[in-house]
């Protein structure tokens, strides 16, 4: 049972044919090449798939496409500016070295993004409850700690006020 | 686990005397975020043939949170909505504790409530908190409504009261006793797989009279334990009329599962499932206990409804 379904990621909409039992993960891979969020456990178990929907950090790959149509997705792509430019959140990741493989990075960035928007002073408790559906074999989440931190402190400053994480 | 899904039937009805009638005509599943669903049906564990969301019926979002009305969650209602209520983090604490701990904290944003409960699965924890604080589940189906309590919900393992072409509308939860407190406490906090069987939640609803001396009802439960929430009557029947202290609980709870045997794959894994039981059981009714002691004035309760209805 195919259908035609519009998607909008980052700000645009794509319109794409998709089936029932596609699952979110594989349409933002396969079909709009958005390959930023990475498929790894396809359980819901490891967060590297982690995108926004409306707002709220969610695993792509337990979640069907069909049930996110005309919602707003933001992914790992969304996050720079169209200059190329990092936000605040990347380029702090890149400072502290937060990303050793980096298969759990985009996943890692989406989740404290949500976490950003919601509290703009989190303590270091609440960014590690924030991250914990989201498993990092490298990097043993100090540095990830660090960086979210990092990241909040550095978007409270007047040069950042646009608030884009 | 297989990445793709095999094909199915899909429909998005409008309104629950439509998700009814598709139901009855095509013995699909109803599908909610599909946190359960998807990766059983990626682990090929079952086929559904037809599945219909309930994502876009209306009528079936209603959330509502009070001490004097009692808790009211919606078949659409997701986990995160009850976490960003006062209320019933304040009079529902057990359910919210249940909620908090979600593993992984994504599932909170993208589940419903219902759904969670609907699952039917041994190991999850929010039947348990909701045994606890008295649920009871709507169902409705086109012979009218009917209300099943949480404890009669699960006949046989994976399987929920719901007869063919009946669908559960809401969860309600009755006001809490005005000088109560519950609470929810599980072992390890990493997510449940269905061969993990060493994994035990457990929640407490305990009552105490006007001047916080004595016990007047309690509501202990265990999960994880059977195929569904169990209730410890014993424990229960022990507490009531009692000072609340550690010694009580200690006891109860021995006297409790001193006879029950729980689900286990291996026979030294039934002491130690004991052994954990005891410690987590006697922490989660002290804390319900030191919850239902510590509460404010019930009188904050009214003044605030009448707030609400002004």
């Amino acid at each position: 049972m195919k259908m035609l379904a519009t998607f909008n990621v980052n700000g645009s909409d794509h319109d794409t044919v998709i089936e029932p039992n596609m699952i979110l993960a594989d349409i933002l891979r396969d079909n709009l090449r958005l390959t930023g969020t990475k498929r790894a456990c396809s359980g819901g178990n490891c967060g590297a798939c982690t995108v926004l929907v409306e707002g709220e950090p969610i695993c792509s790959c337990i979640t069907l496409a069909v049930l996110v149509r005309n919602q707003q997705i933001e992914t790992v792509e969304g996050l720079a500016e169209l200059s190329g430019e990092l936000s605040p959140l990347q380029a702090s990741f890149a400072r502290n070295n937060a990303a050793q493989c980096g298969f759990c990075t985009s996943g890692m960035l989406m989740t404290a993004k949500a976490l950003l928007c919601k509290n703009s002073f989190p303590t270091r408790e609440e960014v590690k409850v924030a991250i914990s559906g989201n498993i990092c074999r490298c990097t043993g989440y100090v540095k990830i700690i660090d960086a979210i931190m990092e990241a909040a402190e550095a978007m409270q400053t007047p040069q950042d006020q646009s608030g884009k994480a | 686990m297989g990445r793709v899904l095999l094909p199915f039937e899909y429909h998005e009805p409008q309104s629950i005397e439509d998700a009814v009638r598709l139901a009855v005509d095509t013995s699909g599943t109803f599908l909610m975020g599909g946190c359960t669903l998807v990766p059983a049906l990626r682990r090929r564990e079952r086929h559904d043939n037809c599945l219909i969301s309930l994502a876009c019926v209306n009528g079936l979002d209603a959330f509502h949170a009070h001490p004097k009305t009692g808790l009211t969650i919606g078949a659409k209602v997701r986990a995160h909505s009850v976490l960003n209520d006062i209320w019933s983090g304040k009079r529902f604490a057990a359910l919210h504790e249940a909620i908090e701990q979600l593993y992984p904290p994504h599932i909170a944003n993208m589940g419903s409530v219902v759904g969670n409960l609907c699952s039917a699965v041994a190991y999850y924890d929010l039947p348990t908190a909701a045994m606890a604080l008295g649920a009871e589940m709507h169902l409705y189906s086109s012979d009218g409504e009917r209300i099943v309590s949480l404890e009669d919900f699960y006949p046989k393992r994976d399987k929920i009261e719901a007869r063919a072409g009946e669908i559960v509308t809401q969860l309600f939860c009755p006001p809490p006793l005005p000088d109560s407190g519950s609470s929810f406490k599980k072992i390890y906090r990493s997510r449940r797989t269905k061969d993990d069987l060493h994994k035990i939640n457990a929640a407490a609803m305990i009552a105490l009279d006007p001047e916080r001396k004595k016990i007047v009802d309690a509501r202990i439960v265990l999960g994880s334990w059977k195929f569904r929430p169990y209730r410890l009557r014993v424990a229960e029947d022990m507490l009531k009329n009692q000072t609340p202290r550690v010694e009580l609980f200690t006891v109860a709870t021995d006297a409790a599962i001193e006879n029950l045997t729980p689900l286990t794959d291996v026979e030294w894994a039934e002491k130690t499932r004991k052994t954990q039981c005891r410690t987590l059981l006697r922490d989660t009714i002290a804390q319900a206990a030191s919850r239902a002691k510590s509460r404010h004035n019930p009188f904050e309760d009214a003044s605030d409804m009448l707030e609400d209805t002004r």
